[in-house]
């Protein structure tokens, strides 16, 4: 099927679940009546906006630090699988590239790594279309070159799990921190210091603006080994930040030892309700007397809820925990800062109410590998995608609770990043890439029009980013000169798709337009 | 008529002026650092030293609390309790509040975490005493002078949390010392003794809860009043409660008057007037 409003060919796998008014019709029966301005003026986006169900919505971050190879993920070529034997070898001349993945040292097929095999594919999932595809980092095979049987992003998408790539983001920079920062903040960074304030807590706070949006939570804002920035926002949306999983139950749970005789703890809790305290006095009208008894409260609630429960399913031996083991492939030796403990802290944040915007960093699958080959690159990488496709797996198959409705990914919207990408070519001794501009990230989830790719980068010989056209959502040929509202897709306007999927006002990132065709909002 | 008008135009800023200092200058009874000097506080309760990190606002609060003892020595009675008139009641900073606890009790709250450690390999070491309220300030709302540099004062979950339990180990620290020798400057044994027990040591644990309360709140209270009453309650359940068994499975002694005066001072320092002025 074609895409009304983009122009892009998506088919029906991969979540593609647009339905209802999109911005072409509207802006076809807005011509029809030759009203569209007034339309607009007269606050169309509202009304379009409205119909958005975002309460409740939940934000994941998922952070690869290092800068991720592109051709082997999100970004791989497929031009060069169809052209002639020796056209591909004029190509690979031409490039220096074997985007092929079978020669040399850096050929992939049968080669073993990391516990994996990685064969020298590309995975375009059944009945998704070009240029939707992934790279051979996605899938780990048997030696054979089948698929390990276990879940992986592919399968999800074939299940009808909403993906959408955006490819050609420019990151403006090469170094590690700014361009993390960059992305995270949509504001570029000053040397290594970040500007602005985090996505998560731009959308939380954004949403804390709409009466309801906001889930009855524990915190609002979890930071799992990755910096968080408030900026300008309200001190309720700061992260709470955590090391790693233990530092869990810090929040959660309160040592044995902290605790008094329950004679004494019911004595405590009579002191701090007795009617004639200063709190008391001051009622409902101090701010601060009510969040002090609210968290107060609050606290005691998550305590005796036992929630840290939840958090232990690395070493407890329950049902429960066993299962989330089974889900992300975890043992009894596993690290708490491994990537599939911090894929299950997620969706246990989730599921438990503990959070409604929860980051991650994957701390120990990092990617830098400036003298690492393709399959190097590939083990490193491969972990964190499988810990993100159990994620999805895991959300998909878990019916959320009311208010709450369908499964908690059809409430999730999720972001896999990069901090920016590497390069086409292998340094000079053949092995090693080094930092690279122009990246890609991964959306999933609520909100998302799946089987969709927006923007696109030129061919290997510069992988440059290609100039989107933001009005018509489409990349411009090589050679075409740029317009108005036709540049660089950049980080910000990832945050503005983002807000604008929850049909919040997106004005929050300066400049910014949102990809609206990887949105199933209309646009307002 | 023109020195009429004059006198009239000078009688109405008078008038504004004498306004202007009923709101700002008037009924401060808490957050005026001038009255917290320690020589105004016969109960030698008042004395919350300032520095320490603890800056501006625990200078407030040492003021509230030799402004209270001043009153509670030669005072009318009972301090006004509430939200003074004309100022917005703050939460103390987590800076702040870390050095209240070091200076009520004596003790940080310490335990083990991850700390930066610039002479480890991978930048980081676990240590067994880590300064938590430090490590965590961020949670607290400190910000970190890089990209914020606004303190948040709010007070959620996790604030909660961390100061609970702040309150519970440095309490608990502050009476365990105290039990064991006879310091040159206590903490919890303002006015009275270690053996004070109810209900014949009534009368000197309420003049001591009343200077606790001084200390810890800066409000001078009244003995038999019903604060007071509500602090002696929480003092009888720690002192007489039986032995038992904690979920750690630690065997916890029958209550003693220490016990007692620890869970007063959990009581004072999770209540909050501890975190505002």
């Amino acid at each position: 099927m074609k895409c009304l409003d983009c122009e892009l060919t998506v088919s029906p796998a991969c979540g593609d679940r647009r339905d209802g008014t999109n911005r072409r019709d509207v802006l076809r029966a807005s011509a029809v009546l030759g009203l569209g301005t007034l339309v607009s003026r007269l606050g169309l986006p509202a009304a379009l906006a409205a119909g958005v169900p975002a309460n409740g919505r939940r934000f994941v971050f998922l952070y690869v630090p290092g800068g991720w190879d592109q051709l082997l993920f999100l970004d791989p070529r497929e031009a060069e699988l169809t052209m002639s034997a020796d056209a591909y070898k004029r190509e690979v001349e031409r490039t220096q590239t074997d985007t092929q993945y079978k020669d040399g040292p850096n050929a992939l097929d049968a080669r073993y790594a990391g516990g994996n095999y990685f064969s020298a594919r590309m995975y375009r999932p059944k009945g998704a279309q070009a240029p939707f595809m992934f790279g051979p980092a996605t899938v780990a095979t048997e030696q054979d070159g089948t698929p390990k049987k276990a879940v992986n992003l592919v399968g999800l998408c074939e299940r009808g799990v909403p993906m959408s790539i955006i490819r050609g983001i420019n990151m403006g920079t090469l170094g590690h921190e700014p361009a993390f920062m960059y992305f995270l903040t949509g504001e570029p960074a000053v040397g290594s210091t970040g500007r602005g304030t985090s996505m998560p807590i731009r959308i939380a706070a954004k949403m804390g603006e709409r009466a309801g949006a906001l889930g009855d939570v524990v915190t609002p804002v979890l930071a799992m080994g990755i910096d968080s920035f408030t900026g300008n926002k309200g001190g309720q949306y700061g992260a709470f930040m955590l090391g790693d999983l233990s530092d869990t139950a810090r929040l959660l749970k309160r040592d044995a030892g902290l605790f008094e005789h329950d004679a004494v703890e019911q004595a405590l809790a009579a002191f701090a309700k007795r009617p004639g305290s200063a709190a008391a006095r001051a009622g409902r009208s101090s701010e601060i007397y009510r969040q002090l008894r609210d968290g107060s409260d609050r606290t005691g609630a998550v305590i005796s809820s036992h929630l840290d429960q939840r958090f232990s399913f690395l070493s407890a031996n329950d049902e429960a925990s066993q299962k989330v083991r089974a889900q992300y492939g975890l043992g009894a030796g596993s690290s708490t800062r491994s990537a599939g403990a911090l894929a299950a802290f997620v969706a246990q944040s989730l599921k438990a109410n503990l959070s409604q915007f929860v980051s991650v960093r994957f701390a120990e699958n990092f990617v830098d590998s400036h003298g690492g080959t393709n399959l190097s690159h590939a083990s490193g990488l491969y972990p964190a995608l499988a810990a993100v496709a159990s994620l999805v797996d895991d959300l998909s198959g878990s019916p959320a609770p009311a208010p709450l409705k369908g499964s908690w990914l059809d409430n999730t919207t999720i972001c896999l990043f990069s901090e920016f990408a590497r390069g086409a070519r292998f340094g000079f001794s053949g092995v090693g890439k080094d930092h690279h501009f122009a990246s890609s990230c991964l959306l999933i989830g609520a909100g998302i029009h799946g089987g969709t790719v927006v923007g696109a980068t030129t061919t290997v010989g510069g992988m440059q980013p290609g100039v989107f056209d933001f009005d018509q959502q489409r990349v411009l040929a090589d050679d075409a000169k740029p317009g108005n509202r036709q540049r660089h897709i950049l980080p910000e306007d990832v945050g503005a798709t983002l807000l604008a999927s929850a049909g919040l006002d997106y004005g929050e990132y300066r400049n910014a337009n949102p990809l609206w065709s990887a949105l199933t909002q209309s646009p307002f | 008529m023109t020195t009429r008008g004059t006198r009239l135009v000078l009688a109405c800023l008078n008038i504004l002026a004498l306004g202007c200092q009923g709101i700002i200058g008037g009924d401060t009874p808490r957050g005026n650092p001038s009255n917290g000097a320690p020589g105004n506080d016969p109960a030698g309760a008042g004395t919350m030293p300032s520095g320490s990190g603890a800056g501006g606002a625990a200078g407030s609060a040492g003021g509230a609390a030799g402004s209270a003892g001043d009153a509670a020595g030669n005072g009318p009675g009972p301090a006004k309790v509430g939200p003074p008139a004309g100022r917005i009641v703050r939460r103390m900073s987590a800076d702040q509040i870390r050095a209240a606890f070091v200076e009520l009790t004596g003790f940080a709250y310490e335990g083990r975490a991850w700390v930066r450690d610039p002479l480890s390999s991978g930048g980081y070491s676990e240590k067994n005493d880590a300064d938590l309220l430090d490590l965590f300030g961020s949670s607290l709302g400190r910000p970190d002078y890089d990209l914020t540099v606004h303190e948040s004062l709010e007070a959620g979950v996790s604030f909660a949390k961390f100061v609970e339990d702040a309150a519970r180990s440095t309490c608990g620290r502050a009476a365990q010392k105290e039990s064991k020798d006879t310091a040159p400057a206590p903490k919890l044994l303002l006015r009275a003794k270690a053996s004070d027990a109810l209900p014949a040591g009534d009368s000197a644990i309420r003049a001591n809860l009343v200077a606790l309360a001084l200390r810890f709140w800066g409000q001078a209270l009244d003995p038999q009043g019903a604060d007071a009453s509500a602090l002696v309650d929480v003092f009888r359940a720690a002192s007489m409660a039986p032995a038992w068994t904690d979920a750690g499975g630690v065997k916890r002694a029958a209550g003693a008057p220490m016990d007692g005066w620890r869970a007063v001072c959990i009581a004072l320092t999770t209540d909050p007037q501890f975190f505002v002025y």
